[in-house]
């Protein structure tokens, strides 16, 4: 199972949306990680085909997803940044429904409605109305949308967006355990939501690809290059400003620095680290 | 097992079979036969129930219409003068009561549930499945244009019973038909959810009502050239719903657009 992208170029009239992106992907799971505004939006429509690329092109098995067609699509489970459902419909109506959009004969796509709903944790609600649900609730209602064909391919545009920290914990959890066996790709800007769970971590900067690694590997970039100061101290050129938090003796500042600042303290850098820093002001 | 020969690899072989299994095998029913009609109105049932009270209460209106028609004395024209059938109706009241009602019925459901669909936001999600958004609203709109198309008759008997048997039954039908498959061809040109046609429909039935001479040149127009326009029409709504229909079984947007 493999997903090219091949110097995909994405533009909207004169403003280029993404550059010359080239990609690989196998099972497992991807974190699409950028800011708002990279083009993170793009690429996820770009895959599930609802746009074509200005240039290049995107291959499932060697085959260009497009000439594919409804062969593509059968592999494929989406759940939208905005995912549109019908308040007054229940989960399992709602679900059978979009079973028969995907040519689940009826049967089958009945008992995997409910099989679905069993395994996000909505049984006991799959009789009620939308309308009732919490946002963390209808996110699950999308995941098993987008879970009934089985897919070997599953994309999810921003799914924690809006969701209070327990819901997020749990949509991790839920996303573990329907990763395996086959390619997730995740896109979001909160680092977190993946740092846990992806195996690797695709960052796009400016439009174009920054790097496709492991959470490790991404780390391992800035290692040397994050220190921990007492709060107060001036910052110098060239070191930025990363976060703060309560140590131990008072408050430290965290920072990017190419060379070790006078009385910094080297730390293991984490993901946000090389998140904040490859995304420093002004940079997308 | 002779080394030398270049086998496939695993993904190689995988790849063929796949090939060879989409290109070679009987070609699947089409995707738009799979659909049941509880499927293909699945949450826009408000959306009926108002479009056909809209319909409704635009049917009482202009059956009303009609009725004072008959009564309210218009011109007389010498026989053999193409107004000839219409002495005694003021052509502009004839004139836009069958341009506005021939597109009323099909016009309200389709647009109201390509409105409803809209709002509801489920169409992304829906963009990525086997059945489409496009394919699903082509499908309602031959559904909607076939009902519409069924519902021109007994409603324009109607109309020419309540005028009292007063102008050509012919010519309304002809009328009726042309204006309900080029509005119907519009929106599938313009986009279901365009604004613009019927604001345009409704400007015309206006201008027809406000100048007579515009009424006069409608109404002087023979009834089989208003049947040819039907069947151009129809033929334009019938290639661009085929077209819609291919490309939402090739599992493909229609000229790289989404609905």
């Amino acid at each position: 199972m493999a997903l090219s992208v091949e110097h995909v170029t994405k533009r909207f009239g004169k403003f280029t949306a993404l550059e010359d992106i080239t990609l690989s992907f196998t099972p497992g799971v991807y974190g699409l990680l950028a800011p708002n505004g990279a083009g993170k939006t793009t690429l996820i429509k770009l895959l599930t085909t609802l746009l074509f690329p200005t240039q290049g092109q995107i291959l499932w098995e060697g085959e260009d997803i497009f000439s594919l067609g409804e062969h593509y699509r059968a592999l494929l489970g989406y759940l939208p940044q905005q995912f549109g459902y019908y308040p007054s419909y229940s989960p399992r109506r709602f679900l059978r429904y979009a079973a028969a959009l995907q040519c689940l004969p009826k049967a089958q796509g009945a008992a995997r409605a409910e099989e679905l709903l069993a395994l996000v944790g909505l049984s006991e609600v799959m009789d009620k109305p939308m309308k009732t649900f919490s946002g963390g609730m209808l996110q699950r209602v999308g995941i098993a949308q987008a879970m009934l064909t089985d897919p070997a391919i599953l994309i999810l545009d921003e799914p924690t967006a809006g969701l209070d920290p327990r819901e997020r914990v749990r949509f991790r959890n839920l996303l573990h355990s329907v990763a395996r066996e086959r390619i997730v790709i995740l896109s979001t800007h909160i680092v977190s939501d993946i740092e846990t769970i992806a195996g690797q971590i695709v960052m796009l900067r400016d439009h174009r690809l920054f790097c496709c690694d492991s959470p490790a590997g991404v780390c391992q970039t800035f290692r040397g290059k994050i220190f921990e100061l007492p709060l107060g101290l001036p910052l110098a050129p060239g070191q930025l400003l990363l976060s703060q938090r309560q140590g131990a003796d008072g408050a430290v500042q965290r920072l990017y620095c190419p060379e070790p600042p006078p009385g910094g303290v080297a730390v293991e850098p984490g993901l946000e680290d090389a998140f904040l820093s490859i995304y420093r002001e002004g940079s997308q | 097992m002779n080394d030398r020969i270049p086998l496939p690899t695993p993904q190689e072989r995988e790849a063929a079979i796949r090939r060879i299994a989409v290109q070679g095998l009987a070609p699947r029913q089409p995707l738009w036969r799979r659909l049941s009609l509880e499927v293909l109105f699945f949450g826009v049932r408000d959306s009926l129930i108002l479009g056909g009270l809209l319909f409704l209460l635009g049917f009482v209106l202009a059956a009303v219409t009609a009725r004072l028609l008959a009564n309210s004395g218009g011109s007389h024209y010498p026989p053999g003068d193409p107004l000839a059938p219409f002495n005694g109706l003021p052509p502009e009241g004839l004139a836009p009561l069958v341009v506005l009602t021939a597109p009323l019925l099909y016009g309200a459901l389709q647009g109201l549930t390509t409105w409803q669909e809209r709002l509801q936001g489920t169409l992304e999600w829906k963009r990525s499945c086997l059945i489409t958004p496009e394919l699903l609203l082509a499908l309602r709109t031959a559904v909607f244009g076939g009902a519409a198309a069924g519902v021109c008759v007994p409603m324009n008997y109607l109309f020419w019973r309540l005028m009292g048997e007063q102008g050509s039954l012919f010519w309304m039908l002809g009328a009726s038909y042309a204006c309900l498959f080029l509005y119907a061809a519009g929106t599938l040109f313009l986009g279901q959810g365009s604004l613009a046609l019927p604001a345009l429909w409704l400007l015309f039935g206006v201008v027809l009502a406000r100048w007579r001479l515009a009424a006069l040149l409608l109404l002087s127009t023979p009834a089989l050239l208003c049947f040819l326009i039907a069947a151009v029409a129809l033929g334009l709504f019938l290639a661009r719903l085929h077209r819609i229909l291919s490309a939402a079984q090739k599992g493909g947007h229609l000229d790289g657009t989404v609905c």
